[in-house]
């Protein structure tokens, strides 16, 4: 069995770099709740590059608007097609925010329409159990960016698999930090990440 | 992908023809005859009415009118698309039969009972969202002040006729977890445009009132006159216009940075290569043991450059790990045979090292793909040291022409690690390295259990009794006096904490005494020694101060 890589898209649009440490600290999580094989760092990939390809899931965030260049959209077509998972999530929380209407707009292009994902999907029982779906973030409960609590997660399918995750809830805030203060947390809040891992190197 | 309709896959498995087209017509029936089709295209198709006398296949936009007609009666005609009845009705000496073409491949039936039947293929044609190409602004710009005009200019073009095409403008303000945002359109396309045109504009940076950092991110819309299955909608690549922030330039996140070390190298080698060229030139009206010297000359010059160089490499990567990130491929030891672990280096380690940084597979360095940027400033800088031994060995000798080829090596792998210095990656992130066996709790150990003796079955004091009344036995049997003597003692010392035991051992010792026989006595000693513990009511006196 290959060893799973953790990679963060590098898109030629917005700030695609504005969660750094959330790979390190999935790869922790990885480690720490499962037996999979996980590389000790994560890459940057280039989504204009055939070398996303290569890899599972890829990670898309940012704050700023997202226009993908026709590479771009051609390189994720396939990512897509060939089975892999793009998990976006809006860094800035807000429906309001360019981030979240810009790059909706661009997966809509490339992978269809974004529906709201049920809460009983098996993404959230792959390995850790979610019985109300997407576990809420603490930029969420305090009322930061658009002052909502999105109950839903939303997916493009391919087939009864999903193609594209997308959020609004900013986990790149909340696993935004380095995995050694995980140990000040009653309840690791990156475990949503680990089923996210799962169900891309499963389904 | 298109499927056969149910009604007319008899099989039901999609495999069998379609019977009856043409088939034999019933003895008083009227003949189907000749079907005409109508084609009608939409209005954003901009294309002319077709008739049609039969045909097996039609090629029609989405939205499309047919009109099938035919001689004879309707009573008795039906028409299908897929697996839906259209309504057939009179019409003047015939039939006529009317639908709407869709987005997806359909079959056409035209049936009549006893009167034969006629199949028609309708493919759809796709219309094509518009292509934009944006012209100015032609790359990404960064402005130092937020004023002035910028031209817009994008060619847009659709394969049926273009509705509306604009540019688009939003512009990101804040930093951090912060930002706002303003959008908004520019230009138009002039009514009656067709299916080609120059989209033309300007944007006033004074109108958007912006403030140093804010992204100005642009682009050109169109959207094509498709108003049954569109409209189809087109943009262009994004160009992004961003004013400089003041302090910019000062908040880099480089490693405290080495340029002027590297900028020193560079000339230096620059003029020691100017100066090898021109003793090169005039080495044949020298003599040669001028040639030798000078050669000499610039050789010990070259050393000296070379141990600067040596300087930056080790102030970098010999520095015995600290920082904690190490990258394969960095010059950072990972295994204790690896030359760069063991401290300072002599030349020829340093040497030995950078062969093998510079050199990959018998191939010069590639600086790019996953490459981290330590990586990328210091490979060059080994190589550099590299080609200037060369250069230094050759000069040493007095042959500055063969000095030269490892010269220009040295100077353009200097210029690479000035580049790499000034190129700051932006978006290289801290890299942050999981130690996989820690989180794991892997730990060092590995696992193996040590040699264990196996456990005393009692505790050793009680053992010491034991052993001791074993030996008052034994002296019972050589000198019964002294025997008695040892069991006396042995019953002072276990009277507190084995008060059974000191009960057993005095009728013990009074049978002795009395020459009686004291097997009894002393059997159930021995049972009461290695009993198991007793508890005692009260905590034993404490005699530590006395």
């Amino acid at each position: 069995m290959s060893t799973f890589t953790f990679a963060t898209v590098q898109y030629e649009s917005g700030d695609w770099d504005s969660a750094p440490l959330v790979p390190a600290n999935l790869i922790d999580s990885i480690a720490r709740y499962t037996e999979i094989d996980v590389a000790p760092s994560g890459v940057v990939v280039p989504l204009g590059s055939e070398a996303a390809l290569r890899y599972p899931l890829l990670y898309l965030t940012g704050h700023l608007p997202v226009r993908f260049t026709a590479q771009e959209k051609q390189v994720l077509t396939r990512f897509l097609d060939r089975g892999g998972l793009l998990f976006v999530d809006d860094h800035n929380h807000d429906v309001d925010g360019m981030f979240h209407k810009t790059v909706t707009e661009e997966l809509e292009q490339v992978a269809g329409v974004l529906r709201k994902l049920p809460n009983t999907h098996p993404l959230y029982s792959s390995f850790f159990r979610f019985e109300d779906g997407p576990p809420n973030t603490s930029h969420e409960l305090n009322g930061w960016g658009d002052n909502l609590l999105h109950p839903y997660l939303m997916a493009a399918m391919r087939g009864d698999r999903i193609a594209v995750l997308y959020s609004n809830k900013d986990y790149s805030s909340e696993w935004n930090f380095h995995p050694d203060n995980k140990r000040f947390y009653s309840v690791d809040n990156t475990r949503f990440g680990v089923n996210l891992v799962v169900y891309a190197l499963t389904r | 992908m298109w499927r056969m309709p149910a009604a007319l896959d008899r099989a039901g498995d999609g495999s069998r023809a379609v019977p009856g087209a043409g088939g034999a017509r019933a003895a008083g029936a009227t003949a189907l005859g000749a079907v005409t089709l109508t084609l009608r295209p939409p209005r954003y198709a901009g294309r002319a009415v077709e008739r049609l006398v039969d045909p097996a296949l039609v090629r029609a936009y989405p939205g499309s009118r047919v009109m099938l007609e035919g001689a004879g009666p309707a009573d008795g005609t039906r028409a299908r698309v897929d697996d839906a009845s259209v309504a057939v009705r009179e019409a003047g000496i015939g039939w006529r039969s009317e639908f709407v073409t869709g987005a997806a491949r359909a079959l056409v039936r035209v049936e009549r009972d006893g009167g034969g039947a006629r199949l028609l293929a309708l493919e759809p044609l796709v219309d094509s969202a518009p292509m934009v190409t944006l012209r100015s602004p032609a790359r990404d710009t960064v402005l130092r002040q937020p004023n002035g005009t910028i031209a817009l200019a994008a060619d847009v073009r659709d394969d049926l006729g273009l509705a509306s095409a604009v540019f688009e403008y939003i512009v990101s303000s804040g930093a951090g977890e912060r930002f706002t945002f303003t959008s908004g359109t520019l230009g138009a396309l002039r009514p009656g445009s067709g299916r080609e045109a120059a989209l033309r504009a300007s944007l006033s940076l004074d109108g958007l009132t912006l403030a140093p950092g804010d992204v100005v991110h642009l682009r050109a819309v169109a959207r094509d006159q498709n108003d049954v299955s569109g409209p189809g909608v087109g943009s262009s690549e994004s160009r992004t216009i961003r004013i400089a922030r003041a302090d910019e330039y000062d908040s880099v996140a480089v490693d405290q940075a080495p340029p002027p070390e590297v900028d020193k190298s560079l000339l230096s080698q620059r003029m020691l290569i100017n100066l090898t060229e021109a003793l090169v030139k005039r080495s044949r009206a020298v003599a040669r043991t001028e040639v030798t010297a000078e050669s000499r000359r610039i050789g010990r010059d070259q050393g000296r450059l070379r141990k600067q160089v040596s300087d930056i490499i080790f102030s970098r990567l010999g520095d015995g790990g600290e920082g904690g990130e190490h990258f394969h491929g960095d010059g950072h030891a990972h295994a204790e045979s690896d030359e760069l672990a063991a401290g300072p280096l002599t030349p020829e380690a340093l040497l030995r090292a950078a062969e093998k940084a510079t050199v990959i597979s018998g191939s010069p360095t590639d600086f790019e793909h996953d490459e981290t940027p330590v990586v990328a400033i210091n490979r060059p800088m080994l190589e550099a040291y590299n080609a200037m031994w060369d250069a230094g060995r050759a000069l040493d000798g007095g042959e500055p022409a063969r000095a030269l080829p490892p010269m220009y090596i040295a100077l353009a792998a200097i210029q690479r690690a000035r580049a790499a210095e000034r190129l700051y990656l932006r978006g290289a992130p801290p890299r942050v390295v999981v130690d996989l066996a820690r989180v794991r709790l892997q730990g060092k150990e590995p696992g193996s259990p040590g040699a264990r003796s196996p456990r005393q079955p009692i505790d050793l004091a009680r053992a010491g009794v034991l052993a001791r009344f074993g030996a008052a036995l034994d002296e019972l049997t050589r000198d019964p006096a002294a025997g008695v003597d040892s069991l006396i003692v042995l019953r002072l010392a276990v009277a507190e904490r084995l008060p059974a035991a000191a009960a057993a051992l005095e009728g013990a010792i009074a049978a002795v005494r009395a020459s009686r026989n004291a097997t009894d006595a002393l059997r159930r000693a021995r049972r009461a020694l290695d009993d198991g513990l007793v508890a005692t009511d009260t905590l034993p006196a404490w005699g530590g101060a006395r």
